[in-house]
């Protein structure tokens, strides 16, 4: 024990006083950051004064409508649209070879010269009249993504219309704001009953991907590791003091704890960051234990099964060749999720997060969601997930020993089939 | 087992086979190693001495036949016990030296107290006394070379297994490494390696055992070895006249040209003073030398009549 020990701390050591894992604490979370902050904070970056053509045939919305885009300003006070109202007369009428008004406008506009071309057709006018609800305005603009810069467009025409609609039917406007409104919310409930916020939601994707990354991510780290020593050549001197065994062991082992030291950061940092949002009791202590659980036994069957193939290869390109499949059984989790987080409890999720190398991420995701899986069903899989670890482990270890000393041509996955079903 | 001085046993093999699937590696080998002795295991590549040795270290195991190692059975707990500098050998090279050390030395079971004495005396030993802060990395093969050793001997073991301890060494590190292994053999350190080299093992060895095809062909003190030819070799530096050969000197049954000297075997009643009238009829001869055959000849001659 002592000796595993001892592999354990080396291993350890070297790799949580790398810079790579420095960088992994710190830059994974900026780019979790990222990819949710910064969409936010370029929605009010993106600020430029676009340009807008009405074609009014109404008459009457042209001036309402221009008012109201001209209120639309940054924060800096510059006005988001700029409005050029052109005469309806005759703008659908092409003359000669040239094509209509509105059809230049629409060339232009998908060329990205306006940002849109808004129609308002008479029967704008007397919507409230009009028994066709499809008639209306059109609003035309280059593609879905400016379309939703457009949006404001489109919101901007709707008030002015219902505006009149309201004057036209004699409905005061107060009456007309209670009707917007739901009447009902819909807020998510944690464990404990209590109203939990949007964070609820969340909660189980991002156990799963800590999960996915502590234990996918992490793993590949082993299997740099396994791949350059046998390189060097330190092995045979190791093995001298240890058993394979025990050097396999102490390598995941110690591979295991610097994962586990980036998940507790990560996830220690989370929970505060969400308790200060005022978010408090999204996660409770059964689910960390959980966590902590399926993290340890999940890494531990996977990494040994990546161990293995690692030590048989010579390098890195061999062992990715040889690891295509089980990485691509691996991303598996991450796509199925969607389906099993749609029903956490059914069938489909049940029996998926049964199959062992699946169990630590989509059980995971399950006890995070609100309601959890039966304690039954949670017992269940930790029983299952250690048997196939303990399995795992069994035939890694023979795949090891014999791997660590091979050196030259790599060997098939049949070869290594071979070695896992022969005990010496 | 005289050598050993107390006569106990720092290795002994028994019928010792292994197999990989049909190839018979190591067919049923014994030997004796007397503790305190320095042993050879001789062969050439592929005659199973590694094999033999990795099983020795418990890297390997026997499909028959009984391994003891310093009075025990072959296994992980007397690997403490023994220095072992495998063919296939090298360090991790982000550690610092005096860490690398330190580990290798604990994972033996020694305290970091007792570690650094000897970490102190074998680095200063080496030439690497300035380096114990700098990392493997760093040091230049031959460096890393002799590092290697220190990893082997710094815990004190009481027997030394090195697998082609000479291997890639140039020369200067080939004379430092020697003299560490005899160092280690005045403090009473059994050695047992294994070489391809056979004018090394007639430098260090006082017994060896010869291997070919996983067999042992040969074995013994080296005096023995030789006693068992039962023939004589000459050396012989000489300049050919014109036209001349070496071929069909009265007596000789087997000519080693090796450039510049050739050694040539005698038949066991051959009479040197013969040879040597016969040679001057052929050649300015410079030097003539009767001695014992080369372990190289007796080697070519066991492996050529076995395969």
């Amino acid at each position: 024990m002592t000796k595993i020990w001892r592999i354990i701390v080396r291993e350890y050591l070297e790799n949580v006083r790398t810079k790579a894992f420095l960088v992994g604490v710190v830059l994974t979370p900026l780019w979790f950051g990222m990819v949710f902050v910064v969409p936010l904070l370029a929605s009010g970056q993106e600020a430029e004064t676009q340009r807008v053509v009405l074609v009014d045939e109404t008459g009457v919305l042209a001036a309402e409508v221009q008012a109201d885009l001209d209120e639309r300003r940054t924060q800096q006070g510059r006005a988001l649209f700029e409005v050029e109202i052109r005469d309806a007369e005759g703008a659908w009428t092409a003359i000669g070879d040239a094509p209509s008004l509105v059809d230049r406008l629409r060339t232009q506009a998908a060329e990205g010269e306006l940002l849109a071309v808004l129609l308002t057709p008479p029967v704008l006018e007397k919507r409230a009249a009009v028994e066709d609800e499809h008639e209306g305005g059109i609003l035309h603009a280059a593609s879905a993504g400016v379309i939703q810069t457009a949006q404001a467009l489109r919101d901007v025409v709707n008030q002015a219309v219902n505006r009149r609609i309201m004057v036209e039917r004699s409905i005061r406007p107060e009456d007309a704001e209670l009707l917007r409104k739901s009447a009902i919310e819909a807020v998510a409930l944690t464990r404990s009953g209590k109203e939990g916020g949007e964070a609820q939601f969340v909660a189980p994707l991002v156990f799963m991907l800590f999960l996915f990354m502590g234990i996918v991510g992490i793993s590949q780290m082993l299997v740099n590791s396994t791949v350059e020593e046998k390189g060097s050549r330190v092995y045979e001197v190791l093995l001298s003091s240890v058993s394979p065994f025990q050097l396999m062991a102490g390598k995941v082992l110690g591979i295991c704890a610097v994962g586990f030291t980036l998940l507790a950061l990560w996830t220690g940092g989370s929970i505060a960051a969400a308790s200060m949002q005022g978010m408090d009791g999204i996660v409770t202590g059964q689910q960390i234990a959980l966590f902590v659980a399926y993290y340890v036994l999940g890494f531990l069957l996977i990494a040994s099964l990546m161990v293995a193939v690692g030590s048989a290869c010579n390098t890195l390109k061999e062992a990715q060749n040889l690891m295509a499949p089980l990485s691509m059984l691996l991303a598996l989790p991450l796509l199925l999720s969607i389906l099993v987080l749609k029903n956490p409890n059914g069938t489909f999720a049940t029996l998926a997060s049964f199959f062992p190398p699946f169990t630590p991420f989509l059980m995971m995701a399950r006890v995070a969601a609100v309601p959890g899986p039966p304690t039954w069903q949670i017992w269940a899989s930790l029983l299952l997930l250690m048997l196939a670890t303990y399995l795992a482990i069994r035939l890694a270890a023979r795949v090891f020993r014999v791997g660590i000393l091979m050196y030259g041509k790599p060997p098939r996955l049949s070869e290594i089939w071979r070695w896992m079903f022969t005990d010496r | 087992m005289s050598e050993g001085g107390d006569g106990t046993l720092a290795v002994r093999f028994e019928g010792v086979t292994k197999r990989y699937g049909d190839f018979v590696a190591v067919d049923r080998i014994g030997f004796e190693v007397p503790a305190g002795s320095i042993f050879g295991i001789l062969g050439s590549n592929g005659a199973g001495k590694t094999t033999s040795i990795r099983m020795l270290m418990n890297i390997l195991r026997p499909d028959e036949g009984v391994i003891e190692v310093l009075g025990e059975p072959a296994d992980e707990r007397v690997k403490a016990r023994i220095g072992y500098l495998p063919e296939e050998r090298g360090l991790y090279k982000k550690m610092r030296i005096l860490e690398l050390l330190r580990f290798f030395g604990r994972l033996k079971g020694r305290s970091t107290a007792f570690l650094d004495e000897r970490i102190d005396h074998w680095l200063d030993r080496m030439g690497l006394a300035g380096w114990r802060m700098n990392r493997v990395e760093e040091l230049s093969k031959g460096m890393a070379q002799k590092l290697q050793f220190v990893v082997t001997v710094v815990h004190a073991p009481e027997l030394l297994v090195l697998d082609e301890p000479f291997a890639g060494l140039d020369p200067v590190n080939r004379d430092v490494l020697r003299d560490a292994i005899l160092e280690m053999r005045r403090k009473g350190t059994t050695v047992v390696f294994s070489t391809h080299v056979m004018e090394q093992a007639e430098q260090l060895c006082n017994r060896l055992i010869l291997i070919h095809d996983g067999r042992v062909v040969l074995a013994g003190s080296l005096d023995e070895v030789r006693a068992s030819e039962g023939r004589q070799a000459v050396l012989i530096r000489c300049r050919l006249g014109e036209g001349q050969t070496l071929d069909g000197l009265p007596g000789v049954t087997a000519v080693a040209d090796r450039g510049n000297e050739a050694e040539l075997t005698l038949e066991p009643d051959a009479d040197p003073t013969a040879l040597l009238r016969a040679l001057l009829d052929r050649a300015d001869v410079t030097h003539f030398e009767v001695r014992e055959p080369s372990l190289h000849e007796i080697f070519k001659r066991m492996a050529g009549g076995r395969s």
